[in-house]
């Protein structure tokens, strides 16, 4: 793979997440505006009023990394975002936060914490190299960007809730494995 | 045109994702399905065992009973046992038993303490020998259903809830 093609997977996975991100805690503010509660002293409408602004922002640098002439801005957004999400796990891990990130609007059970910070460095990492990258990606190739983005945004979210997935598709007639049990005596 | 195009994949995308959200949570909220109860090929319905163990001997006279075939060895029988703790005569309208098979009589005693097994009502059956021979049932955790002591049908089920659900229709008719 060329340089260019390895910036153009990066563009299509940051940008991919982060409309992921964006779009399921904009439907679903909950859980992530209960930590966000935890974090700072504010009120509950103020804390999803939070959420839904970080939720629109990382909608935008999603929107603005998938447009070439415009994968400077996303990039220096999704910077701010990888920044702010080191921070508050930084925060959460200091202070024992035990409420779940709901980064991508599910409760889990993992707390705001340690991840977060890993994950916002990543953040900021790619952002960098998004923004210094001279190569323009798959810049070449008309709409691939955001085609790579929705792609990434669909089997990102397909991931995050496999265990949905995987428990209700049988329901639906979806072949599974079989999961019968066998006595043994031994 | 393709800049149209890509952009109604990434709203489609979205769309997606907000969908998968929303499924998630409401997900959250009701909980798993419950695994589905399969009905066993292997048993001899129409059976009636000429001889009953003393645990469970009520299961012979009952008009509806329901014995609970389970392994010491096997770790979905150790679900079912979890769920069975401080609720045993969760099957309404069923006297209920449990067969247990081990292969060491030790471990089932210590298997029915460890899930607060009502001594009385489980049979430790060492090797499975009694069930196979009476009912031609090998596999657990399955579920016997019995009308004056002869079998009419069986099931193999991982959950209480969904053998219940799987069961009400069978104790309608």
């Amino acid at each position: 793979m060329t340089g260019a093609t390895y910036v153009g997977v990066a563009d299509a996975l940051l940008a991919g997440i982060l409309l992921c991100a964006g779009v399921a805690k904009l439907a679903v503010p909950a859980h992530s505006s209960r930590a966000i509660g935890e974090l700072i002293p504010v009120a509950r409408p103020r804390a999803v009023l939070i959420i839904r602004l970080v939720a629109a922002t990382e909608i935008g640098a999603a929107l603005a990394l998938s447009v070439p002439a415009m994968r400077a801005v996303g990039a220096v957004a999704a910077a701010v975002l990888g920044a702010a999400f080191t921070a508050a796990g930084l925060a959460a891990a200091i202070r024992r936060i035990g409420s779940p990130c709901g980064c991508f609007g599910r409760a889990g059970n993992r707390p705001l914490g340690v991840r977060n910070v890993a994950f916002g460095l990543v953040l900021v990492a790619a952002s960098a190299l998004l923004f210094w990258d001279t190569s323009g990606g798959w810049a070449a190739y008309e709409g691939l960007p955001m085609l790579g983005t929705a792609a990434v945004a669909v089997m990102f979210a397909g991931w995050v809730y496999r265990d949905m997935i995987k428990d209700l598709g049988p329901q639906l007639g979806w072949p599974s494995r079989q999961r019968s049990s066998t006595r043994s005596s031994s | 045109m393709i800049y149209v195009l890509a952009f109604v994949s990434l709203l489609l995308a979205a769309a997606v994702v907000m969908l998968f959200a929303m499924l998630g949570e409401l997900y959250s909220r009701v909980g798993p399905a419950p695994e589905p109860t399969i009905p066993l090929q292997e048993v001899k319905v129409g059976q009636r065992p000429a001889t009953w163990p003393k645990e469970l001997a009520r299961l012979a006279k009952a008009t509806d009973g329901v014995l609970l075939v389970l392994s010491t060895s096997c770790a979905s029988c150790v679900q079912v046992a979890g769920q069975l703790r401080d609720q045993f005569d969760m099957l309404a309208g069923y006297d209920t038993a449990v067969a247990l098979s081990t292969a060491d009589r030790e471990r089932a005693e210590a298997f029915v303490r460890e899930h607060a097994l009502p001594r009385g009502s489980v049979y430790v059956d060492v090797g499975g020998d009694w069930v196979t021979e009476a009912f031609g049932v090998q596999t657990s955790p399955s579920a016997l259903v019995l009308r004056d002591g002869q079998l009419t049908s069986a099931l193999v089920f991982t959950d209480v809830a969904a053998l219940q659900s799987a069961m009400a229709p069978v104790k309608i008719d």
